[in-house]
């Protein structure tokens, strides 16, 4: 499965730094450009973990308010 | 790079492509990531719908591929979504997938299910009615399409004069219906989801919107992202997702809201922070009639008002619902102040209350006093739980006393209209109002002998055999009474397909055409995408088929007064299309047809409604819907206010042109606070509240069915406090036997889990039809709206 994500980011600045820079390294996340404090996001599902659990990973992360999810592709591609 | 790469890599992009739009803000179409250059060679077509799940109305996009829908996306196009879906919407594709769906009619036959041919299944039908008219009901949903239900809705009232019609709809929003209507003669929101955008307060009334209407909480969580600042309260009764984002939780009793109402109010009237100026201008005072308990109760003074709100002090509501008294005086300050922008969202909270009808008139009541009303952002709006219910159930009236567009069957001018609309001869309507839902299914499972007066019950798009509240009582009974018959109309198997004896498929959603009407008065179109499986057959056309068996048998009902079928359509040349036929019935678009005839009933209670073709073209119109002198149709954002509602007279300001006194003037109400109808006792100790979870939409039957959701969360559980666990020496996962006076069920203990409810309290979801809660639900119902409490019942918990 393949999700287009919104992420959207905290006002803090140095924590949203923080969060989008961890997200850069996440395997399966890929980042589009940031707008504001909403970055797009593309994640590509495994066979260890989900969409479903990635999206709900980031929004547990500091500086994370929020996640939406606005695309999904139901098969595997 | 070989194929799959490639179409991987384009499916990747169009996902970054509409999550970079989404995030920009862009407005443009989302048809237009799939129309790049690099991508004109894509199969997949496009096409806009409404959610299936919840009341929000969301728009996605859904793209077909091999008659197959294989991908959705927002619709960036739709105000009321723009462009986000939550985790329910974006694997509402996959809802049409599951491995069990309903392919063909199935009768029972003793212990067994066997295969039978529509044509029989229609015949099955109708000799049930034949053989008992009056002893046929029919019981819908939310869910329904508006056509769907104003087929029923004619079928039931118009072809067999009877009034045994009701829909689920009852269980969820009856109460809001009953508020609306007491305070302001006429049914749903002034205001609409952009008052979310414009309010300085939010305060949502045992609600939880974080996980019910998650992408209408979104909208408010980006304005503070977005670093607007706005007051976020909640009032509930346990700790939520929607608190965590709350800078106020004020934590209550059951039935506190009444006390907290009240109590804001006898502040606004002690401190001199009421609005007197509109209060004098546009409200009346109401109070309950003991002696003859009706809807429009008696009429009181401002000062009789006064008097009977004097015992709610904040010190003596502290003590009524556990809310401080400095809290009490906090909300009442932010009411008193003018220059804030003040809105109430509420939901099953305030409506599956025994005191429904009560505490919305109450909410309504101090926004009316506080003069918080009638500008954006100064609202108080009830959502829904189902995509329709506003549309197919409030609007079309597929209740048990109501006809279509706001009227009644008690009312004889209500009945000449809808005679003169349907072409019936005059007295065919029933006068006497039909069982509502509780009232019904009661009627179903007592013996004939008994004055079990209700033998056939046909259920379409709806899952009472695990939604009604003490199912021992209301459903599950049927299975010791060999005279009753169930039908159902589904596209899965479900609890209440376990004891029909006709199970007829179904399609669903985008399999089919169809039109919603969502919670902020939005009514929303869509086209057929893809066929549905097997044998599985429109629900509208089912009720044609059957409506036609019965004509062609000679069933008076279903003539008209030229003796002409009551369904009856025409294409261009003037010939009947025979619909009823299977073959037939996508021959001409049978939405439009049954749409433009109900359009007809929209405009006697000004909630007008545009032709079809413009629905059509947008994602959704908010009714009244009027034309323009340019021709053009325009929405309506705000009702009853003079810069929006083009029906409030010039220079009136506000004017509650449907006011149950006649006087354009609204009611504020006093009720009193009182206890709810079953509390815990020394036998039973806990107080149980029911919801649904984010994953899950309602009884699951199609959330269940779609893997990551299931997986995400697969099965029910018992929350618990804490500090009660240790008490019962229970752990995360430890099994125990809740048990109520009604029933009992075994459930895993889930400890400081999503939410958090107060010592005393546990909580237990209803999608899960192997731990049916409803077993342990109480019945009392709300004695105006005739809605059941699901949210107190008194249980007692033991490890199994």
């Amino acid at each position: 499965m393949i999700s287009g994500i919104v992420v959207h980011l905290t006002c803090d600045r140095d924590l949203a730094e923080q969060v989008a820079t961890l997200l850069r390294n996440q395997v399966g996340l890929d980042l589009g450009e940031q707008v504001g404090n909403r970055l797009p996001a593309v994640v590509s599902s495994t066979e260890t973990q989900s969409a479903e659990d990635t999206t709900n990973q980031l929004r547990n992360l500091p500086g994370i308010l929020h996640v939406d999810v606005v695309y999904v592709h139901l098969d595997d591609g | 790079m070989n194929c799959r790469s490639n179409r991987r890599d384009f499916i990747r992009t169009t996902a970054m492509a509409a999550a970079t739009a989404v995030a920009s803000g862009s407005t443009n179409n989302a048809l237009s990531i799939l129309s790049a250059d690099e991508f004109e060679n894509s199969d997949v077509k496009w096409d806009k719908a409404p959610c299936r799940f919840c009341g929000t109305g969301c728009h996605v996009q859904v793209g077909v591929e091999g008659g197959r829908v294989v991908a959705v996306a927002g619709d960036r196009n739709a105000e009321v979504n723009k462009g986000l879906l939550c985790v329910k919407g974006y694997h509402v594709g996959a809802a049409l997938y599951g491995e069990d769906r309903l392919t063909e009619p199935l009768l029972r036959r003793g212990n067994k299910y066997e295969t039978i041919e529509w044509d029989e299944a229609v015949s099955i039908i109708a000799d049930r009615i034949q053989g008992n008219p009056a002893g046929f009901a029919f019981y819908g949903s939310g869910q329904w399409t508006i056509p769907e239900g104003y087929a029923a809705q004619k079928f039931m009232k118009g072809g067999l004069s009877n009034n045994h019609i009701d829909p689920n709809a009852r269980l969820c929003m009856a109460s809001a219906v009953t508020g609306f209507l007491a305070t302001y003669g006429v049914d749903e929101p002034a205001g609409c989801y952009d008052d979310l955008d414009e309010c300085d307060v939010l305060i949502m009334w045992g609600n939880n919107p974080a996980e019910m209407h998650p992408v209408l909480f979104s909208r408010v969580v980006d304005r503070r992202s977005r670093g607007q600042e706005i007051t976020l309260i909640d009032i509930g009764t346990r700790r939520t997702r929607t608190t965590e984002h709350c800078q106020h939780y004020l934590e209550m009793k059951p039935h506190g809201d009444l006390a907290i109402a009240n109590g804001i109010a006898h502040l606004l009237l002690a401190n001199g922070q009421y609005d007197r100026e509109f209060v004098d201008a546009y409200c009346n005072f109401k109070a309950p009639d003991d002696d003859n308990p009706n809807l429009h109760g008696r009429s009181i003074e401002f000062d009789d008002f006064r008097e009977m709100l004097k015992p709610y002090t904040p010190e003596h509501v502290e003590q009524l619902s556990g809310v401080s008294a400095g809290e009490i005086r906090m909300l009442a300050e932010l009411f008193g102040n003018p220059e804030l922008r003040i809105t109430s969202l509420w939901c099953m909270g305030m409506n599956q209350h025994t005191r429904g009808t009560a505490i919305n008139t109450l909410v309504h009541g101090i926004h009316l006093l506080s003069g918080h009303f009638g500008r954006p952002g100064d609202a108080p709006t009830s959502l829904t739980g189902q995509p329709s219910a506003c549309g197919t159930v409030r609007e079309v009236g597929t209740l048990a006393h109501a006809l279509p567009g706001g009227r009644v069957v008690a009312n004889p001018e209500h009945r000449k209209h809808t005679e003169e609309f349907w072409n019936l001869p005059a007295g065919r309507l029933n006068a006497q109002p039909g069982y509502h839902t509780v009232k019904m299914w009661e009627q179903f499972c007592t013996p004939k002998e008994q004055g079990g007066d209700i033998d056939t019950i046909w259920v379409q798009v709806t899952n009472p055999g695990q939604t009604l509240p003490n199912l021992n009582k209301l459903f599950n009974r049927k299975s010791d009474l060999a005279e009753k018959f169930l039908i159902v109309s589904d596209v899965y198997p479900t609890a209440t397909t376990q004891l029909a004896d006709l199970i007829l498929p179904s399609a669903m959603w985008v399999e089919k055409n169809g039109i919603f009407g969502n919670s902020e008065r939005r009514t929303q179109q869509w086209f057929k995408m893809v066929e549905p499986p097997g044998d599985a057959r429109d629900d509208v056309w089912q009720i044609i088929a059957v409506a036609q068996r019965l004509f062609a048998r000679g069933f008076a009902g279903m003539k008209d007064r030229d003796g002409r079928f009551l369904f009856e359509v025409h294409d261009n040349n003037g010939n009947p299309v025979p619909i009823h036929s299977w073959d037939h019935f996508y021959d001409t678009n049978v939405d439009k047809e049954l749409f433009e005839e109900y359009r007809q009933f929209t405009r006697y209670k000004h909630k007008d409604l545009a032709p079809y073709e413009e629905y059509v073209k947008n994602r959704g119109l908010r009714w009244p819907v009027v034309q323009q002198a340019d021709g053009q149709w325009q929405e309506t954002h705000l009702r009853f206010s003079e810069t929006f509602d083009p029906y409030v007279e010039a220079g009136r300001g506000i004017q509650f042109y449907h006011s149950s006194t006649n006087d354009d003037r609204a009611q504020i109400w006093f009720h009193p606070w009182t206890l709810p109808a079953e509390v815990p006792d020394d036998q039973f100790p806990f107080l149980l509240t029911t919801g649904r979870v984010l994953e899950h939409w309602h009884t699951g039957s199609m959330t269940r069915r779609i893997p990551e959701l299931s997986r995400a969360m697969p099965s029910a559980y018992i929350e618990l406090n804490p500090d009660d666990a240790a008490e019962l020496d229970l752990r995360n996962g430890t099994v125990v036997t809740v048990e109520s006076r009604r029933g009992s069920i075994q459930l895993p203990v889930w400890i400081a889990g999503r939410g958090q409810p107060p010592k005393g309290t546990v909580f237990v979801p209803f999608f899960d039809e192997t731990a049916m809660v409803n077993d342990l639900t109480l019945d009392a119902i709300d004695p105006f709206s005739k809605q059941p409490d699901y949210k107190k019942s008194a249980v007692r918990i033991r490890k199994a």
